[in-house]
């Protein structure tokens, strides 16, 4: 048996195992996956002095975990209240738990996902490179087959404490205010939609339905349309923004199939999925047209503060 | 961007995508083009390149940011020399089919549709040579392509949310083995009691692009004896 040192109390709405997901098994048909905060994911690890890329639990709602050992461990997310034995603590800095503390984390909007990292190793099995849980597919999770943690169960693995706070300082913290369009690189078929359909788009606010997902998240707002009558099915990029039939734009995200036929404006760049990831129902978005390469230098100049965490 | 020879158009799939299209006579050319540059970006995957989707007649290519731009992408296509890529040695299958399947039967829909009898569809659908156009959707589901254009029939109005492992399917003029009970809008021939994706297995998928293959008839018994005897 593994020698865990932390036990799931109570894992809220929904806690997964996340990791980089399945950069390669897309053309077999598995979905990508990932998490869907990359930055607050990247980050937590970083705080745990962890390899960024490290496995780290995705929590919707309020989760409560115990320690049964010294461990570090770090909470990052958009506004989410962390205690630690009824005592309010920190996100986004590195916390020492000791045997018997019990650490609470409960984002303030329900729908928003925080993300915790442990400072040490986990044992899970990779599926097709990823512990990445994808529940649709059976695959990858606590459970090696897209189950998500239940009360009850120990986090698989070797945690340890390591001697040093960390904290990211607020400059570096993800901004999550929504009052920003998302960056929208133009591309796939936009030739296809009309002027004063991609007029209305740009100018439009989109209201976040109920629903959304780790697949994709449905928009409701002005509707637009394409003259794309039939189209073959072809690879779906991150943050694609795809127009059905009904001429709302849906995003997809994560956990999104592979191929599809539906018409597509283009891509959120991929610095603002997270920002996209956090919304919850009713929210408003709003999108501005960016050429790949100003994305592409806004990703560069925003990842600065990630390169240096790489090279920790 | 500009398109070149044998691509019909070239565009941005986000900040870190390219996704081209190829020209070709038919869709069997397009695909054998897709099918040339995928295998030549697998046996020499550049390092800057992190997936690639392959697809009927396009290949997405999604790249890291980091090392390259999308100029540089385009570039690489401009000079890469894919032609002379030796293709992974397709197989051909027989795949057997219980047609008529209670729990996945729209054969009276489809008849309905096209005007054929049962036999008839169930002649046609054995008699066509299939090749695996795409790979995706779901993990192992193969795109199957192309029915008889006597056999088209679109896409039921309401999706199912159930279909059920294994059930051979048509849509416009394509066919489909699904490999999981998923939801699914085609219209549905039978039972396949084949398994076509396990992840311990390297292909995970049973159909690989670029395989060809034909469904043959069988009965329940045999059904039930294959899929292990309940």
């Amino acid at each position: 048996m593994v020698d865990s040192k932390i036990l799931v109390v109570n894992p809220g709405l929904l806690s997964i195992v996340v990791d980089m997901g399945r950069t390669h098994g897309q053309d077999q048909g598995l979905s990508e996956g990932g998490p869907m905060d990359i930055d607050a994911y990247e980050m937590a690890n970083w705080l745990c002095a962890n390899p960024i890329h490290t496995p780290a639990i995705e929590v919707i709602g309020k989760c409560e975990l115990e320690a049964t050992a010294r461990i570090s461990l770090a909470v990052c997310g958009p506004e989410t209240t962390v205690t630690v034995n009824q005592c309010q603590a920190p996100t986004w800095k590195t916390l020492k738990l000791s045997n018997g503390h019990r650490v609470v984390i409960e984002p303030h909007r329900l729908g928003q996902r925080a993300y915790i990292a442990v400072h040490g190793t986990w044992s899970l099995r990779p599926v097709a490179g990823s512990v990445c849980t994808i529940s649709r597919e059976n695959l990858g999770g606590i459970d090696g087959k897209g189950g998500a943690l239940k009360e009850g169960d120990s986090l698989p693995g070797t945690f340890s404490s390591f001697n040093d706070i960390r904290e990211v300082p607020i400059e570096h913290r993800p901004d999550y205010e929504l009052s920003e369009p998302l960056a929208l690189v133009p591309g796939y078929q936009e030739k296809h939609f009309s002027h004063l359909s991609l007029a209305r788009f740009y100018s439009s606010a989109y209201m976040v339905s109920s629903q959304i997902s780790r697949m994709g998240y449905r928009l409701k707002g002005q509707r637009i349309d394409s003259s794309c009558r039939t189209m073959r099915s072809e690879g779906i990029n991150l943050g694609s923004v795809q127009v059905p039939g009904d001429g709302q734009p849906i995003i997809m995200m994560r956990d999104r199939q592979t191929l599809g036929g539906y018409p597509k404006l283009g891509a959120i760049a991929p610095y603002d999925i997270g920002r996209l990831a956090q919304a919850v129902p009713s929210d408003v978005v709003s999108f501005t047209r960016t050429d790949a390469n100003d994305a592409r230098c806004t990703w560069l100049l925003r990842h600065r503060f990630r390169s240096s965490l790489i090279k920790d | 961007m500009r398109p070149f020879y044998p691509f019909s158009a070239i565009e941005p799939a986000g900040m870190d995508g390219l996704i081209c299209y190829f020209s070709g006579r038919d869709l069997r050319e397009q695909n054998d083009h897709v099918e040339t540059y995928h295998s030549h970006l697998q046996d020499y995957a550049p390092p800057w390149l992190k997936t690639v989707i392959p697809s009927y007649d396009s290949l997405l290519l999604v790249f890291n940011p980091y090392e390259i731009d999308n100029h540089g992408v385009y570039r690489y296509l401009k000079e890469v020399k894919a032609g002379g890529t030796k293709l992974r040695t397709a197989k051909h299958h027989e795949i057997p089919v219980w047609y008529g399947a209670p729990s996945a039967n729209d054969l009276h829909l489809i008849s309905a549709h096209t005007g054929l009898s049962h036999e008839d569809i169930i002649q046609q659908h054995t008699a066509t040579r299939f090749k695996v156009f795409a790979v995706g959707f779901a993990p192992g589901f193969a795109y199957l392509g192309e029915n008889p254009p006597s056999l088209s029939i679109p896409r039921l109005a309401t999706p199912r949310s159930k279909v059920p492992a294994g059930a051979v399917a048509i849509a416009d003029r394509q066919s489909a083995i699904y490999p999981h009970v998923s939801p699914g809008g085609w219209h549905l021939l039978g039972l396949c009691p084949l398994t076509l994706f396990d992840i311990s297995e390297t292909p995970s998928g049973y159909l690989q692009m670029g395989d060809t293959l034909s469904f043959y008839s069988i009965k329940e018994d045999d059904y039930r004896r294959w899929h292990g005897g309940f």
